[in-house]
């Protein structure tokens, strides 16, 4: 191990920037097949609802330039089997282990925050993606004071360090960041997938039944990137940065543009062994300099292009 | 499991369909009805990996049939011998052997023959086997020899009559009862029609198709609704029991 990549996000020190995206890797147990999890700087599991959900019908994925959309519909086995069937194999990786949490109201939110207080993890990744029902299926991210609540809840609930996972659609990000950071939470995650659309023209109608679908991979890095920039100039909190990751070069560009931690998502559909390739690069390329001063160093050398 | 192979040759046997064959090394002990996912190009686009269903193993080579049909099919068919692919291999479940003595029928459907056809290289010996083949036309004999060498009774059916029977294949088979197990893969038309037919639905194995993102249970992309919970095909599949599906 090289303590170079080490780094430090709010209360927990991570052994190396790379993180499994919540959604793309389940609950680990099929990627520890091809390395074993403690590698990893983090792992962050599939978003877990109060209740099984089963998702949405076929087709939930397609491709596009670039890119993937998926409508999965947040299928997952809900809390008790997760904390029964899931969480056994989890709390034995010597790794900082994230439960994605997602809910339709705040309560149900909260009923997930209280039930993984005595698990042994490191902290709470909430998914913001889901329709409010207790608001008209307004999405929690977007209503600043809906969010502020829920943050400010999960992170005196949990007693956990919490992470809040945005979503494009929140517009305006430096205020969102600012009254996130100001609930308590100890970075932003950015970003969940874009929304998008397809269209089958030879059957004229809407890929997805629900229209519109996610859009992730290597197509929404530079969009994303922008963001990771925009926040790391005006805001202090920690940015984790996910999106279009594929290589070791992209970790470089997220990590000079100012975000502490990454997470690795479609990628592991196209290389499972994805993390642990690009965890040997990064050991690699940082044998002299250590990881934490090169973040957000792009920066200070905005004058320097040409 | 994710590897590199070399290309033996990667020819067309017919219009729009190739046969890619791969040096067995590292070896690849795969089964009738599993799977492999390929790497068709070191670049994003396309971005996923592509599932194919074994169509022949030997100590030496992996065989996969494919028909060009997007993006991906048509540059793998670009591909050439000694090229290098990336593959995830074995994935998924795979049919199970009958036992000796036990008469068989195996229904095949336009490309869904590639897994049947492996499967009849592994039948052991004594078994009775009846095969029953569709396409929509004619196709070259190259696709079916295999079933027509190995079986007890051979059928072969068109949709526009062009070789074989008009019709469609599952007009032709009477009676399914009297068979130990049945085999299938095809259109999923064809399988739900089958499946509504099978009284004892545990002599049936179907294949089955869906699009897949990664191919080990990750994404979650790969739905079919199951009889109790959804089956997730790249893992509880592609070859499922009909006891476990549900085409209502
Ligand atoms: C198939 C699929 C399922 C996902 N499921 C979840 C999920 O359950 N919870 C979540 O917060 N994000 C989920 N995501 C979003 C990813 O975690 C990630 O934010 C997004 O894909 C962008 O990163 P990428 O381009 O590296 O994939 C999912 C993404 C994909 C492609
Ligand atoms: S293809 Fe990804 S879960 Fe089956």
């Amino acid at each position: 191990m090289n303590s170079n990549l080490k780094i430090q996000v709010g209360s927990l020190v991570f052994k190396n920037p790379i993180l499994l995206a919540s959604g793309t890797s389940g609950f680990g147990k099929e990627i520890s097949q091809f390395y074993p999890l403690e590698i990893l700087g983090g792992f962050v599991t599939k978003s877990i609802t109060l209740k099984p959900k089963k998702g949405n019908p076929p087709p939930r994925i397609w491709e596009t330039y670039c890119g993937l959309l998926n409508s999965i519909g947040l299928e997952n086995p809900g809390l008790e089997e997760f904390i029964y069937y899931e969480m056994p194999f989890l709390e034995k990786i010597n790794t900082n282990i994230f439960v994605s949490i997602a809910g339709e109201s705040i309560k149900e939110y909260q009923e997930l925050a209280k039930n993984l207080k005595n698990l042994n993890i490191s902290g709470i990744e909430i998914n913001l993606s889901c329709p409010n029902v207790d608001r008209g299926g307004i999405q929690f991210g977007l209503d600043p004071d809906i969010l502020y609540e829920l943050t400010k809840s999960i992170v005196k609930i949990s007693q956990k360090p919490v992470w809040v996972k945005l979503s494009p659609e929140v517009g305006k990000i430096i205020p969102v960041v600012n009254l996130v950071k100001d609930a308590g939470a100890e970075a932003v995650v950015i970003f969940n997938t874009f929304l998008g659309l397809a269209i089958d023209w030879k059957e004229r109608k809407p890929v997805f039944k629900r229209i519109f679908a996610g859009l992730s991979g290597p197509a929404i890095k530079p969009l994303v990137l922008r963001y990771i920039w925009e926040v790391y100039e005006k805001s202090s909190i920690p940015i984790i940065g996910c999106g279009g990751i594929m290589e070791f070069g992209d970790v470089m560009e997220y990590i000079l543009a100012g975000a502490s931690l990454v997470e690795i998502g479609t990628a592991n559909f196209i290389n499972p062994n994805i993390g642990k390739e690009i965890i040997l690069e990064l050991e690699n390329y940082f044998k002299e300099e250590r990881i934490e001063d090169l973040v957000g160093l792009a920066h200070k050398r905005k004058e320097v292009s040409l | 499991m994710f590897r590199e192979f070399e290309i033996v040759k990667n020819i067309s046997i017919d219009k729009d369909i190739f046969v890619l064959k791969l040096k067995n090394e590292p070896y690849i002990k795969g089964l009738p009805g599993q799977f492999a996912m390929i790497r068709i190009n070191n670049s994003y686009d396309p971005l996923l990996l592509r599932p194919f269903s074994f169509y022949k193993i030997s100590s030496d080579t992996i065989e996969f049939l494919y028909q060009v049909k997007g993006k991906g099919t048509y540059l793998l068919s670009k591909k050439r011998e000694r090229d290098r692919l990336r593959i995830l291999a074995p994935l998924g479940t795979n049919f199970p052997l009958p036992e000796k003595n036990e008469k068989i029928t195996i229904i095949g459907g336009g490309m869904g023959i590639a897994p049947l056809s492996f499967l009849l290289d592994l039948l052991p010996e004594g078994v009775k086997i009846y095969s029953f083949i569709g396409f929509y036309t004619k196709v070259s004999k190259k696709l079916w020899k295999n079933f027509e060498e190995r079986s007890d009774y051979f059928l072969i059916t068109t949709e526009d009559g062009s070789i074989g029977e008009r019709g469609k294949i599952l007009d032709f088979i009477e009676n399914l009862e009297e068979f130990n197990r049945i085999y299938a893969c095809g259109p999923i038309s064809m399988l739900k029609e089958l499946w509504k037919r099978v009284e004892d639905k545990s002599k049936l194995y179907i294949s089955l198709e869906e699009r897949m993102g990664c191919g080990i249970g990750i994404c979650l992309g790969c739905i079919f609704p199951g009889k109790e919970r959804n089956l997730h095909i790249c893992k509880d599949g592609p070859v499922v029991s009909g006891v476990e599906v549900n085409f209502e």
